[in-house]
C-alpha cells in the first residue's frame, strides 16, 4: 500500500516538478562568442571540456614521469601502461613501418580516452558523444592514411581496391564496392564511437529518471543503473582502444597494402 | 624491493643495483608474459562489442552507397537510377565488409582456442574479442571470403 502510494507520488513528481531531458546532457551551451566570417567558432561546453582532457593528458605524462624513476610511481606506472599498450598496439597492426606515426595514435587514443572517461563525471560534457567531434577525426585519420599510401606507393595504391586473384572481367563490380567499402571506414569509426557514448549516455539518464519515477519500487532501475553505470566505463576504455587500433590497422593497410 | 639485500652485500652502488634491478624487471616480464608482447594488450569482452561493430559496419556502408547514390542523381538529374544502383552496391560493400569482419574474428579464435595468439589477433578488433562464433555463422562466412585471402594472410605478417 505504502509502496503504491510511493510510486503514484513519485510519477506525480516526475509529471509535474521533476522534470527529465535524457538530451539536455549533449546541448552545447556558448560560454565565449567567437565569430569570425561565417565561422562560428565559439568556445563551447565542449570546447571546455576537451581542454581539460588535454590538460589532465598533459599533466599525466609530465608531471608524474619528470622524476624518470626505474621503480614507478603509480601515476607513472599508469602513464608507461598507456604508452606501452599504445606501442604494442601499433608495432602488432603496422610492424616497424609504423613507428614514426606513434605520436599520432597515442594522440587520438589518449585524447578518446580521456575524453569518453570524463563523461562519467556527473555534470561533465561527454563531447565524443557528438559526431562532429568523432567524424572530424575520423576523417583525419581517413584522409591522413589514404595519403600516406599514396605517398608510399603512388598509383600501386590503387591495387587495394582491386581483391588479388579475381577474375579481370569482375573488376568494374568488384572495384566499386571495395570503394565504397573503403570510404565507408571513417563513417564506420565515428559512426561507432558517437553511438556508443550518445546511447550510453541516454540510457544512463533515462534510467535514473526511472529511478525517481517509480519512488519505492526505484530500486530496480537503481540496480540497473549501476550495472549500466560500470558497463559504462568498460564501454568508455573499450571504444577508445577499439578507435585507436582501427587507425592502426587502416594505417597498416595504407603502408603494406595487405 | 629496495631493500632487499644485494648478492654483493650492499658494497657496491648505485648503477649495479639499477642494472640489477633491469635483469629482475625483464625476468618478470619473461614469466608473466611468457616473452611475448603480442599476448599483452589483447581485451576480452563479451560479443556484445563486435557485435556492435558489424552492426555499425553495416550501417556505414549502406549508408556511403546511398549517399554516393543520391549525390550522383541529384548532380546528374536521373533520380532513382544510381540511388539503385549504388544501394545495391552499398549493401555488397556492407556483405563484404561483415563477411571479412566474421572470417577474422572466427580464424583469430581458432587460433586463439589452441593458445597461439601471435599475429592475427592484433589486427581487426582485438577488442573486440569475445566468445567463440556458433557454427552457423561460421559456415556462412566462409565461401565468398576465399576470395579475401590476402587480407587475412596480411593479419600474420603484422
Amino acid at each position: 500500500m505504502a509502496e503504491a502510494q510511493a510510486a503514484t507520488n513519485g510519477g506525480a513528481e516526475s509529471g509535474g516538478g521533476l522534470e527529465l531531458h535524457p538530451l539536455a546532457q549533449f546541448e552545447l551551451k556558448t560560454y565565449i562568442p567567437i565569430h569570425i566570417g561565417d565561422l562560428n567558432l565559439s568556445f563551447t561546453n565542449s570546447s571546455l571540456w576537451m581542454f581539460i582532457a588535454v590538460a589532465i593528458i598533459f599533466a599525466l605524462m609530465t608531471l608524474p614521469t619528470r622524476g624518470r624513476s626505474y621503480v614507478p610511481g603509480r601515476v607513472q606506472a599508469v602513464a608507461e601502461m598507456l604508452y606501452d599498450a599504445t606501442a604494442n598496439m601499433l608495432h602488432q597492426a603496422t610492424g616497424r613501418d609504423g613507428r614514426p606515426y606513434f605520436p599520432l595514435v597515442f594522440t587520438l587514443f589518449t585524447f578518446l580516452l580521456v575524453g569518453n572517461l570524463q563523461g562519467m563525471i556527473p555534470g561533465a560534457f561527454t563531447f565524443t558523444s557528438h559526431i562532429v567531434v568523432t567524424f572530424a577525426l575520423a576523417i583525419a585519420v581517413f584522409v591522413g592514411t589514404t595519403a600516406i599510401g599514396f605517398v608510399r606507393h603512388g598509383a600501386g595504391f590503387f591495387k587495394f581496391f582491386m581483391p588479388e586473384g579475381a577474375p579481370l572481367w569482375t573488376a568494374p563490380l568488384l572495384v566499386l564496392i571495395e570503394l565504397i567499402s573503403y570510404i565507408s571506414r571513417p563513417v564506420s569509426l565515428s559512426l561507432r564511437l558517437f553511438a556508443n557514448m550518445l546511447v550510453g549516455h541516454t540510457m544512463l539518464k533515462v534510467l535514473g529518471g526511472f529511478v525517481f519515477a517509480l519512488g519505492v519500487a526505484g530500486v530496480i532501475p537503481l540496480a540497473a543503473q549501476v550495472a549500466v553505470t560500470a558497463l559504462e566505463f568498460l564501454i568508455a576504455v573499450l571504444q577508445a582502444y577499439v578507435f585507436a587500433i582501427l587507425s592502426c590497422i587502416y594505417l597498416g593497410d595504407a603502408l603494406h597494402l595487405h | 624491493m629496495s631493500k632487499q639485500p644485494d648478492p654483493d652485500d650492499g658494497k657496491r652502488t648505485g648503477p649495479v643495483r639499477t642494472r640489477d634491478l633491469d635483469k629482475r624487471i625483464a625476468a618478470a616480464k619473461e614469466r608473466q608474459h611468457g616473452g611475448s608482447r603480442a599476448k599483452r594488450g589483447s581485451v576480452t569482452t563479451s560479443g556484445i562489442g563486435f557485435g556492435l561493430r558489424l552492426a555499425s559496419e553495416l550501417i556505414a556502408a549502406l549508408g556511403v552507397g546511398v549517399a554516393i547514390g543520391i549525390g550522383l542523381d541529384r548532380w546528374l538529374g536521373t533520380m532513382p537510377l544510381f540511388l539503385i544502383v549504388f544501394f545495391v552496391l552499398g549493401a555488397a560493400a556492407a556483405l563484404m565488409n561483415v563477411i571479412r569482419l566474421a572470417n577474422a574474428y572466427e580464424k583469430r579464435h581458432a587460433a586463439g582456442g589452441a593458445g597461439d595468439e601471435t599475429g592475427g589477433d592484433a589486427a581487426h578488433g582485438a577488442a573486440s574479442a569475445g566468445r567463440p562464433m556458433g557454427d552457423d555463422e561460421a559456415s556462412t562466412g566462409d565461401p565468398p571470403g576465399a576470395a579475401r585471402g590476402s587480407d587475412e594472410g596480411r593479419d600474420q605478417e603484422g
